[in-house]
């Protein structure tokens, strides 16, 4: 595997263990809560009481993360050949991708891809209300410092993405330092936004 | 048992029984001997005339033409009668025989016909040949003598003895047969306007024959002289015939330049007909004119980029000399192709350029040869034109001895475009967080 | 339980901010475009109502001003704008009483405000030249109509009000009787309402901060403390929390302590409630004042460690012994209302506190639960009436002794200092306060009320002799300044334990039955 490879496999265990992480959290409080309750408590009656709102400001800027967050991602891994000889944003639509809009357009793709995924999250169920993308940190005790370190995903984002963009414009040219860069602020940026369900599931161990 | 009813138990026997039927004549003759007698026979043609000539067509139906058979023998002693039609055709000595099979009249086969007063009784037949179902199977055209010719097997009769005839009745009869000519119609020939000798050219026609004859159609090639320099024939019914130069081999090489001319002629095996008529050289069908062949001279293929760096997204200008080594200028047109790793001779432009004597530089700048999918590829280019060059080809082509730049992106980072995609970058999504929070709400205490 | 947070004062505004600090985070263009409110914990509301203009316009950034934009939030109001300057109202009590009801940061006397409210609700003469304003009593309607829209009797969430004040401040003190008696008074008797009052501290360090000395402070602290614990229909339970404790828990740093104090208060105005368990206000006021015909004090006891298995007994024992933020005895609480924080099992918590209580059975502890933090567990339990033990006044770190020492210091303040508190003629000992000159008949008013047979000094040396031989409660009789026209003083209408003869005893008891019998209860 190369190093494309495995930085990608490395990002999609880090989203994983959001995920897992998330799915922990919610069982272990329902499971908790029953203990102490000495009762089953329906699990849509857990989630409405669980939940916090977190403040308007807070939720989108935690909604653009994320959704910059996959144009980060798509940026990093879908312009240039390296992971995806193949199924690369130039191969596939060389058109699009080389006019003067290209890369505004490639994102406009990722944002729209993200956004219905969010939509689309919230048809789940009140009982798999804690999965629906729009709700999701506010499930967890959130500080304010905690949601300002979390905010600051978006500039390192956008950075990253500069840097991917940088690469593309220098393909096939290959600055190891650079690359690291982007990847590094792309993989933080996914350490942040997972931070508080990976903080929770830590900290919650019995 | 009345008369009749031992007529019917006679003719029964006869039949059936020619036993007791001889015995049963036997008796009846017995005190009365009778001889044989002749029968007679005429032609019978109940069909208006003009001025006693009866003409026809081949294609006619005789459907008028019978005979009529007159026995004056008695029943025991009439014998069965086959009957034929003949005809003498201009120039012939004989009579032939028309019909396929005799017409056979019965020795029953008669109808009693009394004459005035009562006094005489006639038996008489009259018949036709149903198979005869057209003039045409005469066999002939013109003046033909008809009559009918009878056997009973042991004597001969012949219509034509009988000369005291009167309408409709004849021994010998008359007709003029006559013969439809064939036709021709919309002769046209389909190819390009100024074709080469060698293009793809067909003389269409459509003939016809009222009579339904197998026609021989001739198509006629001639020169500007009026002389025939080729024909072609084939047999056809009523329809659509097509001559296919090139698979005839009408015209060579040797025949660019030249005007020819054309006409047909059509035999239905007794008319020929031409079409235009030959009586007048001047009403020929015109074509095809075919066009000189000019030869060129291609060389020195050549492309030369915008930037050294080879960019798929440069402007490049392909060029290539041409000549005509033929003393004349000529408008051709002029196709340039590419051909990459991702192309297969993908057309980029035609262009009609004016080839003369002189060798002249020909070029064609394009900046959309290439695209994104092209970059880094080795690539060739391609002039087609519609003549032959000296090599004896339409095309001349070449492959580059140095292949597209690598590069995907033709802005760098610090430059208007990128700095404006990427503040969309940012925007977008920004916008897309804002939009999803005040219309979902999800961060509001409600 | 969604309460409105009132902070009153200096202080109550400095604790309040921390209450309503903006959890979201915060940028204008952005709410504008998102439509975001400003989020609190526990989804709770508040106001900040203050006297000086200065204090809330210059040295204040958090709270806008109500005056000008209705719509921000959280807002400041002033009450006292209400009357404008020259205002026949103004003029009038001036004019009757001394008291100037403009002046700015008021007299920081804790009787200041009483007696303007008193002038108010009950002066017929003042009342009649309100009708302009439509009001009849302008400056607490105000405070009022600010803090309502925030509560459900407006339009609002809240379920009941804490107020947070200042024991021995100026504006606290003063304001928040008034306030009560005012919701009270508009027919909403039983709406919770609730005061955390922080006691001053002793010594001197706050002499600049409270612009007053230790002994001024502390007769305002008692006089505030008394009319609190005596006002039937007042608040629904006193908690009280010594600023001496919260200052030696953070380095005497005001700021920390007021941090402190937010955070001690989370298990009781946080969010992520239990199942089923997400208290009402009234179900807790219900508890707080049952079985008590007074308005309870309730002393804080936090604690806060680390999340382990079988941590409730730590926790109790963590918040009884070390984490009281009032000196109190817990042996001697008749009730326990405990809000905590974390995974922990009802049943232990009362276990844990019966342990140490004994004579609290299941049914005198509430448990509510929240979810919190997963490292850490909280508990905040508040202990009813923590004291009445005969000789406790004695022992340092009882209640007894804390609210001795208080009303010996007001005591000796109001023997040594009484042409202050009578604004006779070059009075005044504070830097800061102007001299005021009140009429005769307000002197004398306030001559009765300080030093009179039935005035507040006479009361506070009854209450210290119940403190002494453990006495619940220690304050009985609600006192007034000014008399009620037509109408003695209540005083005269409330019977006193310790005056009571045999023979009355048996005639109220007599009383008592027959009544009961006559509503058709068996006695």
């Amino acid at each position: 595997m190369n190093l494309m490879q495995v930085s990608f496999l490395a990002i999609v265990m880090l989203l994983l263990l959001g995920l897992v992480a998330h799915i922990l959290n919610v069982r272990r409080v329902h499971r908790r809560i029953e203990m102490l309750e000495h009762k089953a408590v329906p699990k849509e009656k857990l989630l409405s009481d669980l939940y916090s709102c977190q403040g308007s400001n807070f939720n989108a800027l935690a909604l653009t993360a994320w959704i910059l967050f996959l144009t980060a991602l798509s940026f990093f891994y879908l312009i240039t050949p390296e992971l995806f000889p193949d199924r690369n944003y130039f191969i596939q639509l060389p058109r699009m991708a080389s006019s003067l809009g290209g890369l505004a357009l490639f994102s406009l793709l990722g944002s729209m891809m993200m956004i219905l995924v969010i939509v689309g999250s919230e048809k789940m169920p009140e009982s798999l209300q804690c999965y629906r993308l729009a709700e999701l940190y506010g499930y967890y005790s959130m500080s304010r410092n905690e949601k300002r370190s979390m905010i600051v995903a978006i500039p390192l984002l956008w950075v990253s993405i500069s840097i991917s963009t940088h690469m593309a414009t220098i393909y096939p040219t290959f600055l190891a330092p650079e690359w690291w860069g982007a990847f590094i602020l792309l993989f933080a940026s996914l350490l942040l936004l997972i931070w508080p369900m990976t903080k929770e599931m830590w900290e919650g161990r019995s | 048992m009345s008369l009749n009813q031992f007529k019917l138990y006679l003719e029964s026997w006869q039949r059936q029984d020619p036993t007791k039927y001889q015995d049963m004549i036997k008796l009846l003759r017995q005190g009365d001997p009778e001889s044989y007698k002749p029968p007679y026979i005429w032609l019978h043609y109940d069909d208006n005339t003009t001025n006693g000539n009866i003409t026809v067509s081949r294609n006619d139906v005789p459907s008028s033409i019978s005979f009529t058979v007159e026995n004056p023998n008695s029943l025991d002693l009439r014998r069965t009668l086959f009957v034929d039609l003949q005809a003498k055709l201009p120039g012939e000595r004989e009579y032939h025989k028309v019909n396929q099979f005799p017409h056979v009249v019965q020795p029953f086969d008669y109808e009693i016909i009394e004459d005035e007063g009562g006094k005489e009784r006639h038996f008489t037949s009259l018949k036709r040949w149903p198979e005869i179902t057209s003039f045409s199977q005469i066999g002939g055209v013109g003046e033909v003598k008809l009559r009918a010719y009878m056997t009973d097997g042991t004597r001969d009769y012949s219509s034509s003895s009988l000369s005291n005839t009167t309408y409709p009745y004849y021994g010998e009869m008359m007709i003029n047969i006559t013969n439809a000519p064939p036709q021709l119609f919309n002769a046209s020939l389909v190819g390009p306007p100024s074709p080469r000798y060698n293009d793809p050219l067909e003389y269409v026609a459509e003939v016809f024959d009222p009579d339904d004859d197998l026609m021989a159609v001739t198509l006629h090639i001639t020169d500007p002289a009026g002389r025939e320099v080729r024909n072609e024939t084939q047999e056809a019914k009523s329809g659509q015939v097509s001559f296919k130069a090139a698979q005839y081999g009408f015209f060579g090489e040797a025949d660019a330049g030249k005007n020819f001319t054309y006409y047909y002629t059509v035999d239905d095996g007794i008319d020929v007909t031409s079409f235009p008529p030959r009586d007048n050289p001047n009403a020929t069908l015109e074509g095809p004119n075919i066009r000189s062949t000019p030869k060129l001279w291609v060389e020195n293929l050549h492309v030369e980029p915008v930037d050294e760096n080879y960019y798929y997204w440069d402007e490049y200008n392909f060029s290539v000399e041409m000549r005509n080594q033929e003393p004349y200028n000529i408008e051709i047109p002029v196709t340039l192709k590419i051909k990459t790793e991702d192309k297969n001779w993908k057309g980029v432009e035609t262009r009609t350029v004016t080839v003369t004597p002189d060798s002249k530089r020909i070029y064609f700048p394009t900046d959309d040869a290439f695209d994104v999918l092209d970059r880094g590829s080795d690539f060739s280019f391609r002039f087609e034109y519609q003549e032959y060059d000296q090599n004896n080809e339409r095309s001349a082509e070449m492959q580059w001895y140095k292949p597209l730049n690598q590069r995907l992106m033709k802005y760098d980072l610090v430059s208007i475009p990128i700095g404006i995609n990427l503040l969309f970058v940012l925007i977008l999504p920004l916008l897309g967080g804002i939009f999803l929070e005040k219309w979902m709400g999800k961060g509001r205490m409600g | 339980m969604r309460l409105c947070i009132v902070g009153i004062g200096g202080m109550g505004g400095k604790v309040a901010h921390e209450f309503l600090t903006n959890e979201d985070f915060e940028s204008c263009r952005l709410t504008r475009l998102t439509g975001g409110e400003h989020i609190t914990s526990g989804g709770i509301k508040g106001v900040w109502l203050e006297s000086d203009e200065n204090e809330a316009k210059n040295k204040n950034k958090f709270f806008k001003d109500g005056r000008q934009n209705p719509h921000d939030y959280p807002l400041y109001f002033i009450p006292h704008d209400m009357v404008p300057d020259g205002h026949p109202v103004h003029v009038a009590i001036k004019k009757k009483y001394g008291y100037d009801i403009k002046k700015q940061g008021y007299v920081r006397d804790a009787q200041y405000l009483k007696a303007v409210y008193e002038i108010f609700e009950h002066d017929p003469e003042i009342r009649g030249k309100l009708l302009d304003l439509r009001s009849a009593n302008p400056i607490f309607d105000c405070a009022w109509a600010a803090v309502r829209p925030y509560t459900t009797l407006g339009r609002g969430k809240c379920d009941g009000i804490l107020f947070i004040i200042s024991l021995g401040g100026g504006t606290g003190t003063g304001f928040v009787n008034p306030i009560v008696q005012h919701i009270r008074s508009t027919g909403k008797g039983d709406y919770p309402v609730f005061a955390l009052g922080v006691l001053t501290e002793e010594g001197t360090a706050s002499d600049r901060e409270q612009y007053a000395k230790e002994s001024k402070r502390n007769l305002g602290a008692i006089s505030s403390i008394y009319d609190l614990l005596t006002k039937g229909g007042g608040v629904d339970g006193l908690i009280l929390v010594d600023n001496q404790i919260l200052l030696s828990r953070c380095e005497d740093d005001y700021t920390l302590a007021n941090r402190y104090l937010h955070q001690v208060s989370l298990p009781l105005v946080a969010a992520r409630d239990y199942p089923g368990e997400k208290p009402p206000s009234p179900a807790v006021r219900a508890f707080s004042t049952e079985g008590w015909s007074f308005p309870p004090i309730l002393v804080p006891c936090y604690s806060r460690i680390r999340r382990r298995s079988g941590s409730e007994a730590s926790l109790v024992e963590e918040a009884l012994s070390k984490g009281r933020l009032f000196g109190c005895q817990p042996q001697e609480a008749d009730k326990a209302i405990v809000f905590c924080r974390g995974y922990l099992d009802s049943g232990k918590i009362r276990n844990a506190i019966t342990g140490h209580i004994p004579d609290l059975t299941e049914d005198k502890i509430a448990v509510w639960r929240k979810l919190g933090e997963n490292s850490h567990e909280e508990l905040l339990i508040l202990l009813r009436n923590p004291y009445g033990s005969r000789g406790s006044y004695q022992s340092e770190g009882t209640l007894e002794w804390r609210l001795h020492r208080v009303m010996a210091s007001a005591i000796t303040y109001m023997e040594g200092h009484k042409p202050d508190l009578l604004y006779i003629k070059g009075y005044s000992e504070s830097t800061q306060d102007d001299e005021l000159t009140v009429t005769d008949e307000t002197r004398q008013a306030l001559e009765d009320f300080f030093y009179g047979d039935r005035g507040l000094k006479a009361e506070l040396e009854v209450a210290i002799k119940r403190l002494e031989e453990g006495n619940k409660p220690f304050f009985k009789r609600p006192l007034r300044i000014f008399d009620i026209p037509d109408q003695k003083s209540a005083s005269s209408l409330v019977i006193e334990d310790d005056e009571t003869t045999s023979t009355q005893r048996a005639q109220i008891k007599k009383m008592i039955q027959e009544e009961l019998k006559e509503m058709g209860l068996k006695v």
